[in-house]
This record gives C-alpha cells, structure tokens and sequence, in this order.
C-alpha cells in the first residue's frame, strides 16, 4: 500500500505546486494591471442607486450624447465611462426608472453618484424597457420581480423558479417541481447563487415549493449555457439571485398572507442612509392545513372520501429566513453581510411505513465593495454554504437514521476595470473547501438490523481565475472574449478504491489528512460576438465551453432532498460542456415589441448515469454503481414581449432535443433524457381592467416527459411481473394548462399608510388532468394539480 | 391485497427498496391530500411489445428434485402466465453428468437432482422450437450453519441466527418453506447483516400487524403450526437479480423513483429470468414451544 501512494506522491507534488501558483497568480494580475492603467483624460464614475430605498442598481445604461458612446454598470452598481469631450450630455436609463439626464463640463475625473427615480414602467416606461431589449445580450434572460408576483401560481405562494419555466429553454420534468433543466442540463448543473453563495437544493416539500421568498429578492439573472467567464463550475446555466437590500430612508414592512404559507419583510435604516438592516421570514404549514382539513372532516356535514382515513398529526413545515445588512464606510467602501437559512421537515404518517426527512442550506455571505479609483472597481467575497439532509426510517427492523452534508467555504475575488471607452475588463477568481459527508446511518432502535456506518467523507479545493474583456471594435461591433481557469483537487483523510473494467474491487487506498488524492483542471474560454445590424436589431454569436467537478447523484429524475452530492474523484471525472449558440434580437420600436432567435448546439461529456437497478443507498463503493456517458442537446428558441400601454405580452416558443448515450445503459443505444420534450410554448399576459384590478394569465403547453414504462408482465417464483421497455421510451401525452389571477389594489392605497391587495387566481382553470406519474402497478395516472383555487393577502405599511 | 403483499416485500426485501419506496408513497399522499390531484385509469398502449420467452429454474445441493418454468411475456400486461410446453430441457455439471428434465405439468419441468453439489457449477440448456436458450451458474456453498436457530423472541418477532463469515461476501435468500405465502423469500447481503448475527439475530420479520397465533404469518399467510425456513447461498447475479426483481414492488414507475429498468438475468438469448444454483439448508420452529 506504502509503495502505491509514493508511486503517486510525485505528480501531486507539482499539482500542489500548481494550486498554489493559482492564487498567487489572482494577486499579482490584480494588482499589476492596475497599476499599469493609463489615466484617462476625462472620466464620470460612481454608483447607481435607486432613490426610494438606497439600493443599487446592476446594469443600468449610462450614455453619453456628446460622444456616443455607452457602458453598464456593474452588479454593484458601479460604472466609469471615459469621455473625450468638455461639454457632456449624460444620459442614467434603467428598466422601471425615470431618465436622468446629466450635463456636465468635464476636465478631469469625476465622481458622480445617481439615484434614480421608480416609475410604473407598464405605463410610461415603454420606450426605456424596448431599447434595454433591443440590446439583449444572448444567452441572458431576466426576470422582474414584481411581475413574479402577479403571476398566477400554485396556491398563491408566488415562485421565483415556476416563473423562471415559462422562458424560452428552460424545461422540468414534472409540473409543479422546482428542478430546471436548462437547454438539455440535468438539475444539477445549475449554479443557483443567493448573494454569491451557491444553493444546493432550491426546492421545499419535495420540490413543490422553491426556497425563494419572492419578497426578500431584489434581483434574477438566467445565463442559459452561455456566461461570463467570472461564472464557473457548473455546465448549464447561472441562477444568479440577489438579495434586497435594507430600506436606506425609511422603515418598510411587507407581506403575505396566504392558504399554505405566509410571510414578512421588515426593512430599514439602522443608521439612516448609511447602514441598512432586512429581515425576511417565510413558514410555510402544509402539514397543519392538511391536518385541519382532516379534523374538519370529522364533522358529519362534510364528507371527503379522501380524507376520511387519513390521521391529522403529519408534519410537513418548512421556513425560509433571509437577513442582509449593508453598510455604507465611504464613499469608495461598502459592505454587506447576508445570511440565509431555509429548512424543511417532511413526515406524512398514514402509512405504517413511517419516514421523517428534513433539510435545509444555510449561506453566510460578507463582501466588501471597493472603488480603488475612478476606473476600477473591486469586490471581495468570503462564503460559507452548508446543506444538510436526514432521514429517519422510522421502521423498527429496518428503522435507521441517516445524516448527511454537504459543505464549503470560499473566497472570491472580482476586479472590474474600465479601462477606455473601448475595453471593459474584468478579472479574478476564487479558491475554496469543500467537505462532502455522503451518509452516516446509526440505528434508531434496539429492535433495528441496522448497525452504525459512515461512509468516509470527501474533501476538495478549489482554485479558478479569470479574465475577459468587453471590446467594443466600434459601433457596430462588440467582442466578449473571456478564459477560466478551474481546478479542483481532492484531498484526504479518504479511502480510494481502484476498480477493473468489471468494476470489481482491486486495490484500496489510504490516504492520509491532507494528502493530495486527484487533480483535475481545465480550461475554460468564453467567446461572443455582437453584431448590430441597426440600432434596434443585433445579431450574436456565442461559443462557451464549461466544467463541472460535482456530480448530483440523483437515480429519479426528479430529485429529492436525500440525493448525494460527489466530488469528481479518483474514479469519477469532472464533466465538461461545450457549446455553440447564434442569436438574433430585433425591436420593433413602432409596436414596441422585442423579437430575438437563438439557435444552440451543446455536447457534454461526462455526464453520470446509473447502472441498471444501482445500488446508492448507504454504499461506500458508490463509482461501482455509476456510468459515464455523454449528452447532445439541440435546440431553437424564439421570444416576444411586448408591452403597449395597459397590455404586457410574453411569448416564448421552444423546439429543443436531449439524446443521451451512457454505454452499459439501453444496450449502448442514444435515448432521450426524461426533460426531452420536443415542443414547449409559453403565454403570459398582464392586462390592467382599471387603476385598481389586474388580470394576469399563463398558458403553457409542451410535449409530454419520457418515461420507462412496462410492456409486457411474466411470472417469476409464482408471481407477476412486469417487462420495461428500453430507458425513456415511452412519450407522455401532451401538457397543457391555463391559470388565471385577478390582483385587486384598492385607490385607498396610495393616500393610506397602509397599503394592501388581495389576489384572487385559479391555477389550471379547466381542470386539465396533466400526467405527473404512471404508477406502473395498476397502471393508473397521478395528475398533481386538478383545478387549483386561491386567494392571498398582501399587505406593506 | 396487493398492497399488503407490498408492505411485507417492503418490510424485508432489501433496505434500499424500502428506502425509496416510502419516499414515492409519502410524496403521492402528499399530492393526493394536499393538491387536490387524483388518480385514473390510463392505458399506456405501447407499440412494439413483443413477446419474450421466460425460463427459471433452480439447482440446489439438497438431492430431492431439480426443476425450470418455462412461459412467455404477455404483451398485453395480463396476470396469468402464458406456459411454454413442449421444450427439451437439459441440465449438467462440470463433469458432464446430465438430467432430462421431463415436463411434469404444463411449462413445468423436474427431474431427481443426481448431481447437485456445492462448488460446482451447471448448465442449463432449453431447446424451443429451433431456438436454444442456456445459462450458467455456479454454486456457491452456505457457510457453517451449525448454530442456525430461528426464535420467536417476543413481540412478535422472528430472528434468525447463524455464524456469519466476517471476511467473506456473502449473499443469502430466505425462505418460508411452511407455510410458503405469496412471495416468501427474503434476499439479503451480509453487509447489511449485523456482525452479532450469532447472538444479536437477523429479524426476519415483526410488526405490530403481526399476531403470531392468530394472525398474518411472517411471509404472507397464517397463522401455523410451524415456520420451516430454509437458508439458501446465492451468487451475487443472484442476489441483485432479486433485489432488482423487488424493485417492482416498491417503485412505482414515477418520477421519484429510479428508473425502472429489468433485472439482468443469466438467460441467452434474449430470454427474460434466471438459471439459479444454491446450497440450501433447513431450520424448522415451532412457535407453542417458546
């Protein structure tokens, strides 16, 4: 064994050597290239903040009339803008806001600080949001807010990730889940990030209810395979969400109350417009409505069958909490600290087959935003994200407790750097722990077979860096061009086992705490390429290549809150994704509407899948049981939106394929993926009735998810069984729904301190019996969601 | 009834299998109450199901009988066995010593097992209407059961206890020989089996349901007189064709369950089912002497 790990002690060695030139490295270019900066003879820079509450606001427009030229600020809110010259004209535009129009003699640098002012941009705001769209970068799709809030939903508990299916791209497997997979990805290649902190299950109740309290967000940001080389890690998309920040000027408090869960939002000044202070809390009691429901049917008048046999004493709560605090140092100098807490307990008891799961992720995020000078901009983040699973199997034989986590501490380091009107740089990276604990399981009674276990734990680190620039050739051309180098390496304390081709056991390691096990790096260039064809029309061109060194190991499609995340490691290799996308976006300023087209292809290598029948539970020789494979992903996406005075359309159309290939799966033979659904088309209006009442709708309608199902039953020791088809042969039928939502916002409310509105909605409205399972016993259908009433509460003072 | 049979498959059958199966009940319940949804009939008409060609049989070292079922697949997902008559069935060890196996009833074949022995391995051939189907497999011999004891410890409870090989992979099935219920075995690894097997047991079966006098007996059927039980050895094709096999029982083809997927058999030729060789041996309990 000794002579087997100094066989390898050499390269791991170098590896050692090369890691920590990786960090070197994101010291010296950070501070090299700023001190080579040329100063710039004329120069505006500052921070955009938006003048009711203090926050900042990412990528606003900021354009000067005089020299025509323009920049974006950055995500916080930070801009500089190189001038040539004296007199300026300075136009700030961003979606939702007034104009601010800015004339200034310039001579030198200059520090400009904007707030910009709200304005109902479905009324006014037309023409800013159009040209916003006109420049669209491809890929990227955004979410507002405040129209998440007003879309019909589930039991009125508006969702960030149900409004994120209905872009263009975006798919799920099953209605009412929170797993996205984006342009072909599976559910783990996402990287959800809450205030820079990755997120590792986005979903409450088995999925049914995503993580994020819409209340506590100010901010959602899609990268749809294509991102900016300051993302890495993840093959498909990045979620990025951000937190609001605390009211700066006055205290707000807002809310809702709703039939399954309800929430509150407090936010304000601790010291006025310099530290800022938000508290969110959301509970959510399912299990309480459900075991009141069951006592109501006690009573003689009401009788639902359902119900009639079920005991009222379920446990299924969960809570998400979301705290941020901003502090304002200077003028240069702001810091945030953000936390975030969300936990589920889930215990259905009518059966006697007794099970208690709980979860949950915690994040812990401080940053620390500098302005070094009037061209370069830099952010510090340190986080910490924890998430932790159980599963009580409170069945005496076999009853057992299962605990497990997932772990890690970063720190990132981002430098923006407008370098002249023509470059706008960027560049950093990252290094970071990880700590995986698959399963621990001890048993939760004298009677259990069980004895104790641990399945050893497995550690990472990381280290990325990156650089890329925005070059704008001229007028008509802009070049994204960025590189990423990731790496991760695994260290001990671990045991490793070497396997034969049969997957049979061979050899095992032992490595010792902090010995270097496997290094894996690559690298990663990101390459884009704007064309404008007029000044409301630009055609894109995208090439990205992405790396993934964590695998979800997830044997249903779905996913549920016990599935175990694994490091790539010495027997399984990181994944890796490349990908081609053309675009083209066009606004059609006289029927204020926005067009775009985007086309993709996407092979990923690398992808896991499971030997048939595998065994995951509790085994510590888990890369026996998983299969390396290969995706292609296809597909053409077309959007519209418009908004004409009282009238907001979205529509999206999706043609999208996903093949897979996993040799030692399907007979070796390509199948589809179960998200491999052909057709997808999405319809969202918001229609204003009056001042006062709203109607808002979605239709959606995609091919139906692939399934194995039987095809044929034999007898087996006396006993029928059935035959499956090949993997994901069959198609369900088609999904479609309606939902509809009224919002109804009294005229009181704009003179009275406290302000409410109530929504009334139907999910589903003709009562479409969408398949969510085939129960493969008696061949029946479960459909989720039958037509779906509901009314909500929102209150603000 | 069904259900029933689920949760004793559930109980025993293999931790993992109940682990996810739990999951997809609680999660159907869950939608079931909470969501409004429902379920009904829906007819999956899947094209091109063809019919396949099933064979199990089973050697062992006890020399009483050696016998292979021989049907086919139904495409149309019915319950009854469609039972193939007519085919010659040869079964011979590694020296070559060869039983005819002659059908006794219809898809039925025996023969007296002559050559059954631990450490050896047999061969199977079936000869169907110009088609051959052979198999292969080895049998692997029970460790030292000297100690084997079956107790009714109380609480409704069945243990049983031998000496397990800690340095050895071991794979065992347990049988209810009387009274045999529906589906009356139990598979199980010895890495799931508790090194105090000896004195700690493994338990087979317990549960509130469960009265032993008057009852639901431990495999699906009673109350008995007396539990015949019967340890057999099993190669790991074996064992995770069983484990594979009760996945049925507990996955509901939905989208919280693993993909479904058939158990790999040791059958040639496309045919479904599993050609099994295992020592056995026998523990008898009678519950009145406790």
């Amino acid at each position: 064994m000794k002579l087997i790990i100094i066989s390898f002690g050499k390269p791991f060695n170098i590896s050692l050597l090369h890691m920590k030139s990786v960090y070197v490295l994101l010291f010296l270019v950070s501070f090299f290239i700023v001190d080579c900066s040329i100063a710039q003879k004329r120069q505006i820079y500052g921070t955009i903040t938006d003048s009711q509450d203090g926050s900042f606001l990412m990528a606003c427009n900021i354009y000067s009339l005089t020299d025509s030229v323009g920049v974006s600020s950055n995500s916080y809110g930070f801009y500089s803008i190189s001038l040539h010259d004296t007199n300026q004209v300075i136009i700030f535009s961003f979606i939702g806001y007034r104009n601010d129009t800015v004339y200034i003699s310039l001579n030198d640098k200059y520090l400009l600080n904007i707030e910009l002012k709200r304005q109902d941009y479905r009324i006014a705001g037309v023409d800013i949001y159009a040209e916003q769209r006109g420049d669209k970068q491809i890929g990227k799709q955004s979410l507002i807010i405040e129209e998440i809030k007003t879309l019909p939903s589930v039991l009125g508990t508006s969702d960030l990730v149900k409004s994120l299916q209905l872009l263009p791209g975006v798919q799920v497997v099953a209605e009412g889940t929170s797993n996205l997979s984006i342009r072909g990805g599976s559910h783990d290649e996402n990287l959800i990030l809450l205030d820079e902190a990755p997120i590792y299950n986005p979903g409450h109740v088995l999925n049914l209810v995503s993580v994020f309290n819409t209340d506590a967000i100010a901010s959602v940001d899609l990268f749809k395979s294509f991102f900016s080389a300051q993302y890495g890690g993840r093959l498909s998309s990045v979620i990025n969400i951000r937190m609001q920040e605390g009211n700066s000027k006055t205290l707000n408090i807002h809310g809702n109350i709703g039939v399954v869960s309800s929430d509150l939002t407090l936010s304000f000044p601790i010291k006025k417009n310099k530290t800022t202070l938000l508290l969110s809390g959301r509970y959510g009691y399912p299990g309480n409505v459900l075991n009141g429901l069951v006592k109501l049917n006690d009573n003689p008048f009401i009788s639902i069958h359902a119900l009639s046999s079920l005991p009222d004493d379920n446990i299924v709560w969960f809570y998400d909490l979301n705290i941020k605090l901003s502090h304002i140092v200077d003028k240069n100098n702001r810091i945030y600290l953000s936390a975030y807490q969300s936990r589920d307990e889930f215990e259905l008891r009518p059966l006697e087959s007794n099970s208690h799961m709980e979860w949950g992720n915690n994040t812990i995020t401080g940053r620390w935003n500098h302005i070094r000078n009037s061209k370069s901009f830099t952010n510090h983040t340190w986080y910490y994200s924890k998430y932790s699973y159980g599963y009580n199997r409170l069945y005496e034989v076999n009853g057992y407790e299962w605990n497990s986590h997932l772990q890690e501490f970063s720190y990132k380091y981002d430098h923006d750097y407008f370098y002249n009107d023509k470059h706008h740089l960027k560049w950093g990276g990252q290094i970071g722990y990880r700590q995986i604990l698959p399963a621990e399981i001890t048993p939760n009674s004298e009677f259990s077979n069980f004895s104790s276990f641990r399945i050893h734990e497995q550690q990472t680190l990381k280290g990325d860096i990156y650089i890329e620039d925005k070059y704008r050739v001229n007028n008509k051309i802009e070049l994204h061009v960025g590189l990423r180098y990731s790496s991760q390496m695994n260290i001990g304390e671990d045991v490793v086992y070497k396997y034969d081709s049969y997957l049979e056991v061979i050899d095992t390691l032992y490595y010792k705490q902090g010995e270097p096990i496997k290094y894996y790096w690559g690298l990663e260039p990101r390459l884009s390429l704007k064309y404008y064809v007029s000044r409301r029309s630009s055609f894109q061109l995208a090439y990205g290549r992405t790396m993934q060194f964590i695998h979800l190991l997830s044997n249903s499609s779905l996913g549920l809150p016990t599935d175990v995340w694994l490091p790539a490691n010495y027997n399984i290799n990181p994944s890796s994704a490349n990908q081609v996308s053309i675009g083209y976006f066009h606004n059609f300023k006289k029927i204020s509407t926005d067009v775009s087209v985007e086309v993709y292809y996407r092979s990923i290598n690398n992808i896991i899948d499971f030997i048939d029948n595998a065994d995951l539970f509790a085994n510590d020789q888990v890369e026996s049981q998983i299969l390396p494979g290969k995706r292609k992903a296809y597909g053409i996406e077309f959007s519209l939106h418009r908004n004409v005075g009282k009238l907001n359309t979205n529509l999206s159309y999706t043609y999208a394929r996903a093949l897979q290939k996993v040799d030692g799966v399907n007979n070796d033979k390509w199948y589809p993926a179960q998200f491999d659904k052909p057709h997808n088309l999405s319809l969202s209006l918001n229609y204003k009735i009056f001042k006062t009442l709203t109607i808002s709708s979605i239709f959606k309608l995609t091919s139906g998810a692939r399934a194995t199902v039987p095809v044929s039953t034999y007898v087996f020791n006396g006993k029928t069984f059935v035959e499956y088809s090949d993997r994901n042969a069959y198609q369900f039928p088609i999904y479609h729904r309606l939902d509809i939502s009224f919002l109804y916002s009294s005229l009181k409310n704009e003179d009275r301190k406290w302000k409410s509105k109530w929504i009334l909605g139907v999910y589903n409205v003709y009562n479409r019996k969408n398949i969510f399972v085939i129960d493969s016993w008696s061949m029946n259908k479960i459909y989720l969601y039958g037509i779906l009433p509901y009314i909500t509460y929102r209150y603000e003072f | 009834m069904v259900y029933y049979l689920i949760l004793l498959i559930d109980m025993s059958f293999n931790i993992e299998l109940i682990f996810m199966k739990t999951k997809s009940y609680a999660l159907v319940l869950l939608i079931v109450i909470l969501f409004t949804s429902c379920t009904e009939k829906f007819d999956i008409n899947f094209e091109n199901a063809t019919s396949k060609m099933v064979v199990e049989g089973v050697i062992t070292n006890d020399t009483t009988r050696i016998w292979v079922n021989i049907s086919k697949t139904d495409p149309n997902l019915g319950y009854n066995p469609i039972l193939v008559s007519g085919a010659s069935v040869r079964v011979w060890n590694t020296a070559g010593d060869t039983l005819v196996l002659q059908e006794v009833s219809r898809g039925h074949y025996e023969a007296t097992n002559t050559i059954g022995k631990s450490g050896d391995v047999f061969n199977l051939l079936v000869k169907y209407k110009e088609e051959e189907y052979s198999a292969s497999s080895y049998m692997p011999p029970l460790p030292s059961l000297d100690s084997l004891t079956v107790k009714y410890t109380g609480l409704d409870r069945v243990r049983i206890f031998f000496e397990e090989p800690a340095n050895e992979e071991n794979y065992y099935l347990f049988r209810s020989i009387d009274p045999a219920g529906p589906w009356n075995i139990i598979v199980v690894s010895d890495k799931f089996i508790s090194p105090n097997i000896a004195t700690d047991g493994y338990v087979l079966f317990a549960g509130r349901r469960i009265d032993m006098k008057n009852g639901l007996s431990p495999f699906g059927v009673g109350p008995w007189e007396r539990l015949i039980i019967s340890v057999s050895s099993l190669n790991r094709l074996d064992y995770n064709y069983f484990c594979s096999l009760g996945m049925q029982f507990s996955t509901n083809g939905g989208a919280y369950s693993p993909a479904p997927a058939n158990p790999k058999g040791n059958i040639s030729n496309g045919a479904l089912g599993l050609f099994r060789a295992s020592s056995v041996s026998y523990v008898t309990h009678y519950p009145d002497s406790i």
